[in-house]
């Protein structure tokens, strides 16, 4: 608390500069805070003359003033550009392709899966009917699609086809298709 | 695969298949049969028999060596005088009966170049032009005399003349049956309208008279994907269709094949083909990351020989040609043929089988659709199939169609219940309309009711081909010990079972199970009873 007050030495009162002085338990301390109100009395801003002021704006302004050196642009080769361009697409392509490909190949696992848990519940019949034949003769023909493409888009397209299919043909052994002859 | 036919076994093995059916043939009932060299368009075209039952073959001694031993054998066609039989100068020979027949016909260049190309050990590129099947009613004492089209035909002459036959020369081969014939008893219904349809889709997209060769399937019912790397070698499915083999075993899709019960067997193929006969089937998959052993009694499907007509008449003609159908058809016909053949074999049925019946109505509309609901309580029928013969057909309904109202009446929740007795209900000549629409476009079909219809039939189902398959099956084998794809190696000698198209013919390679039923024909042309 004394040594907050001694830094603001304009703010110690008459009173206050009598209790520094009597300070007798630790002379170092008196003398030390005794020194710096002192200092603090004396010291007071120096200003330079107005000849040594002009001449420090003298060398300041020219900098200042000064244009700052614009870079001339470098002029890139056509085919660096074409180059870049080509890169960054085959980049993008790349992750883009990586991505769906990725998406694909969950898409797959999730249709296999699907397909499995349909087939798991079919029944085998002893005596297959019309509707059912309808069915599997479908599903058949998507069989015979899935041979001949090496496409993993086309894979999924006609495997989500196949569900909805095996799911029809489960409703028929349910009794509760929406397929029906008349 | 194709060195497989080559082998000598392979055809000491067909030799003892005629072999082994010879029977005592009188000299007194026979006929003999000659096919005709034939010209077309300046192009010499020579038919050489790749199946037959009930056909003899003049036999000679010949002298075959395999390895270090010499066999001398009696051979029929397998002989050197096998063109002089090609060209017309040389008789086959018939017992009476009904016989199916089934011949290749090349032009007479390649045929020449495919036999030196045999003789010296090579692959031949050489395969004949086309198959024709056809079934012949034999009498005693008549020759006859056969001549093939490129575009399938047969055309049959036949005159009375004397046959005369010594037996020490004669070769026998499968005997006809003509007269083990049985009525069959009724169907299940669902049998039963299974094959009144497929019947009346036979005689209207197909011809109204004709032969159905015995198959074996070979489809296992499953694709795998050919993408699926797996570092162990295992063999994902991506599909398994109800109700297949494949089915039956326990496979879903998604599986990954990982054992074939047996370390020799490395693929499905390997292990299908040297199955034998009601053996056990194991196979292990992994399933959601668990392994699964799968296992079952094998029966490789055998398609039976039909022979169909309209009438008892029909079926009674000397000749009867085969037939070829689309795939769609194919697939219906073979499932329904094999599910018929199941329920009369539980039965106890053996032999021939006559399927009879009469003209009749069908009290159904004729058509499969599949309720789609608009709105609300709103719905329509998309038009899925429209049978043959039928009401729905004869008032112009086609897929794709959907049906809107019937009579005025929109398909609302409370009538869609009742349109079936609607339609069935309605008079013969009474007016009533349909409005559909089809391509985007409203439109109203207005007829005459006419009441849908199963065609009269004569159908001849041969009920021992199942028999016969694994008889000939179990001959070849037991002499080609050291052949391995047997059922392939049979089918191919069975020959097919009508005039496939010439992509059949020259088959890209042979069948594998992961194949589908279209594509079954495998490397025919190379597999001749050499």
């Amino acid at each position: 608390m004394q040594g907050n007050k001694v830094e603001s030495a304009d703010l110690l009162t008459p009173a206050d500069e009598v209790h520094v002085r009597e300070i007798t338990d630790n002379e170092d301390e008196r003398v030390k805070m005794s020194a710096l109100i002192q200092s603090s009395k004396m010291s007071a801003v120096s200003v330079p003359n107005e000849i040594n002021w002009l001449k420090i704006q003298g060398r300041i302004q020219p900098i200042i003033a000064a244009p700052h050196p614009v870079k001339e642009p470098t002029v890139v080769p056509f085919y660096i550009k074409s180059f870049a361009v080509a890169a960054s697409t085959i980049f993008l392509a790349m992750g883009w392709l990586v991505f769906s490909n990725y998406q694909l190949h969950n898409q797959l696992e999730q249709v296999l899966l699907t397909n499995q848990q349909l087939e798991s519940k079919l029944i085998n019949p002893k005596v297959t009917t019309y509707e059912q034949v309808f069915f599997v003769q479908k599903l058949n023909d998507i069989d015979k699609k899935l041979q001949n493409i090496s496409s993993l888009e086309q894979k999924v397209t006609l495997l989500q086809k196949r569900s909805v299919l095996i799911l029809e043909l489960y409703k028929t052994q349910q009794g509760v298709s929406d397929v029906f002859s008349i | 695969m194709y060195s497989v036919y080559k082998s000598h076994k392979f055809v000491l093995g067909l030799v003892l298949l005629l072999g082994i059916t010879t029977h005592t043939v009188s000299a007194k009932e026979c006929s003999s049969l000659q096919l005709k060299q034939t010209e077309i368009e300046g192009e010499t075209y020579l038919s050489r028999i790749r199946l037959s039952n009930g056909l003899m073959l003049e036999s000679e001694i010949k002298k075959y060596t395999s390895g270090l031993s010499t066999r001398t054998l009696r051979t029929g066609l397998i002989g050197g005088d096998e063109l002089r039989t090609l060209n017309g100068s040389k008789l086959y020979y018939l017992e009476p009966g009904e016989h199916s027949v089934t011949v290749e016909l090349w032009k007479k260049d390649d045929l020449e170049k495919y036999y030196t190309d045999f003789m010296r050990g090579t692959d031949s590129p050489k395969s004949p032009e086309r198959l024709s099947t056809f079934r012949l009613r034999v009498e005693d004492n008549n020759a006859y005399q056969v001549v093939f089209s490129l575009d399938g035909q047969v055309t049959l002459s036949a005159e009375k003349s004397l046959c005369v036959l010594d037996n020490n020369y004669i070769l026998g081969a499968i005997t006809s049956k003509v007269d083990k014939i049985k009525s069959s008893e009724k169907l299940p219904p669902e049998l039963e309208k299974r094959l009144r349809v497929v019947m009346n889709k036979l005689f209207d997209n197909v011809q109204p008279l004709g032969l159905i060769n015995s198959e074996v399937s070979q489809y296992f019912g499953a694709v795998k994907d050919d993408n699926y790397k797996d570092k162990d070698g295992g063999v994902r499915l991506l599909s398994v269709l109800p109700f297949s083999l494949a089915h039956k075993l326990g496979l879903l899709s998604g599986d990954v094949i990982v054992s074939y019960g047996d370390p020799a067997y490395s693929n499905l193929t390997e292990l299908l083909t040297a199955l034998d006969y009601k053996k056990e089937m194991k196979l292990e998959v992994l399933r959601n990351s668990s392994l699964v052993a799968l296992n079952m009694v094998y029966e490789p499907v055998v398609v039976p020989q039909v022979t169909y007509g309209r009438d008892k008449n029909d079926i009674q003609k000397t000749l009867i040609e085969g037939v070829e159908f689309d795939h769609e058809l194919q697939f219906e016909y073979e499932r329904l043929m094999l599910e018929i053949t199941e329920y009369y074999r539980n039965k106890n049925y053996k032999g021939r089988l006559n399927i009879v019946r009469d003209n009749t109505l069908n009290e159904q509309f004729g058509l499969i659709g599949t309720l789609d609901k608009i709105s609300g309580s709103k719905y329509s029928i998309v038009v899925d199939e429209v049978l043959p013969h039928s009401a729905a057909k004869a008032i112009g309904l086609k897929v794709g169609d959907i049906i809107v109202s019937v009579n005025d009446k929109v398909m609302n929740t409370q009538y869609i219940t009742h349109i079936n007795e609607t339609l069935k209900n309605l008079a013969v000549g009474e007016e009533y309309t349909i409005a559909i629409e089809r391509q985007g476009k409203s439109i109203a079909l207005t007829e005459k009711f006419t009441a849908s219809a199963f065609l009269s039939f004569n159908l001849i189902i041969e009920l021992d081909s199942v028999d016969t398959y694994y008889a000939n099956l179990a001959s070849i084998k037991s002499v080609n010990k050291d052949v391995k794809d047997f059922t392939q190696l049979l089918r191919n000698s069975q020959g097919n079972r009508s005039s496939p198209t010439s992509s059949r013919i020259s088959g890209k390679g042979p069948s594998s199970p992961w194949q589908s039923s279209n594509k079954r024909s495998g490397k025919e042309s190379k597999s001749s009873g050499k």
